[in-house]
């Protein structure tokens, strides 16, 4: 039977490497991918996911369940520090290439662009891509930009030229109806 | 004592994008509501769903093994004996002293987990008093949290990430009221930052408005001297 992660994240707290290992096969692409899917470098990606694994190494007896699951704490150190270089090398979005990134992002998640999902091959991959692809276009505009580019609130009013108070209640509806659809497996259409 | 829940701003707190004293009211919030905590849970989970939609790419094979070596470079050569062998290696009164160490390793980090453990089963603190403290200059990655009795005549401040000092220096913990800075003790921490002190004051904790920690010459100094490290107020 394979350890769960919080069992792994036990062990490497007792700083068994082989622990880490583990971990690292089971995480080490979505880490990766993340990272590089946020600075689009893979050089910047590997240094990002070695500090990564480094700080769960060193970290591990910190790790609380209760405030979310280990894939959770691995992605957040993954964003933090993606977002860390991003901010370090100034390369935020001006306003042109957030203009092809938004195209980028929002038409990549409607359903139209989906690939046929056969139901016997539903991953946790397909299964969130479809939850996203329900949620309106300005709400997971919004998602995207603050969770895979880092923007706060007021970034994003400025970088969408709208008020802020209608980006944060994009935020606040689209990651509770993100929360509540993927809770519920209620994906609309199906 | 708590305040309204700050329900509308919690998703942007999970997601990262507050403003900064944004964010800072909510974690005060959060500090002492334990139904908020397990709201950012759920909404960290869903929101951390985002990355399972990435494209997965497979990196370097030698990332792995970059990875092992950072984090236990001198492991290496031990690894390839067993406990036995590596024991009988040393000389017996090494042998003895270096098997005694592991033993107590492993069971001081047993029980450090289940006091993790405990922690967390335990999270609401509501007759304590809790005072969060951020990492500041040199020291950014750095936090802290001071737990204080409800009639303010005990606390403990707790602190993590903080860098590991000279022999010569230690941390000093500043209870300032009205702009007068008295010690609360100082302090140590390990090679993981972490480290607590039992504070000592002259006046209920309570009764200060603002608390820091500097680095000073080991055992202190009358009042601070060094750079400042962590900040908080009640």
């Amino acid at each position: 039977m394979f350890p769960s992660d919080e069992v792994l994240l036990h062990q490497i707290a007792s700083t068994q490497s082989n622990a880490l290992a583990a971990l690292y096969d089971r995480y080490g692409r979505l880490v990766f991918s993340l990272a590089l899917r946020m600075v689009g470098n893979t050089a910047a990606a590997e240094e990002i996911t070695q500090d990564v694994f480094v700080q769960v190494w060193n970290n591990a007896a910190t790790y609380q369940s209760a405030l979310g699951k280990v894939t959770t704490w691995l992605t957040s150190i993954t964003r933090y520090r993606s977002i860390d270089l991003l901010r370090r090398r100034n390369v935020r979005p001006d306003g042109h290439m957030l203009e092809d990134s938004l195209e980028d992002l929002v038409l990549s998640g409607r359903r139209e662009e989906l690939p046929e999902i056969q139901v016997e091959a539903k991953t946790d991959k397909q299964q969130i891509r479809l939850a996203l692809a329900d949620l309106p276009e300005e709400q997971r505009a919004v998602l995207f930009l603050a969770y895979f580019q880092g923007l706060s609130q007021p970034e994003m009013a400025a970088a969408l030229n709208q008020p802020l108070g209608t980006v944060k209640t994009r935020v606040r509806l689209g990651l509770q109806k993100l929360r509540r659809i993927l809770e519920d497996g209620e994906l609309a259409g199906r | 004592m708590i305040q309204e829940h700050p329900i509308d701003e919690l998703p942007a707190y999970a997601l990262g994008c507050l403003e900064e004293s944004e964010r800072q009211a909510v974690e005060r919030h959060l500090a002492v509501c334990a139904e908020c905590r397990t709201e950012v849970a759920a909404l960290r989970d869903a929101a951390a769903n985002m990355a399972l939609s990435v494209d997965q790419v497979e990196p370097a094979p030698q990332l792995k093994s970059a990875i092992l070596a950072r984090v236990a470079p001198v492991q290496t050569p031990v690894r390839s004996m067993n406990l036995g062998d590596w024991l009988r290696n040393l000389q017996p009164a090494w042998g003895v002293a270096a098997f005694a160490m592991i033993v107590l390793l492993v069971v001081s980090n047993l029980i450090l987990w289940n006091q993790v453990r405990t922690l967390t089963q335990n999270a609401p603190v509501s007759n304590f008093q809790v005072v969060s403290l951020a990492g500041t200059g040199p020291a950014e990655a750095a936090h802290g949290v001071m737990i204080v009795t409800e009639n303010g005549r005990f606390g403990t401040l707790v602190v993590d990430a903080l860098p590991e000092l000279d022999k010569e220096q230690q941390y000093q913990l500043w209870l300032i009221l009205d702009g007068q800075r008295t010690s609360g003790g100082v302090f140590s921490v390990d090679s993981w930052g972490y480290g607590a002190l039992v504070i000592r004051a002259p006046l209920p904790l309570n009764a200060y408005s603002d608390f820091g920690v500097t680095v000073e010459p080991s055992g202190g100094s009358p009042a601070p001297t060094g750079d400042k490290v962590l900040g908080g107020s009640f």
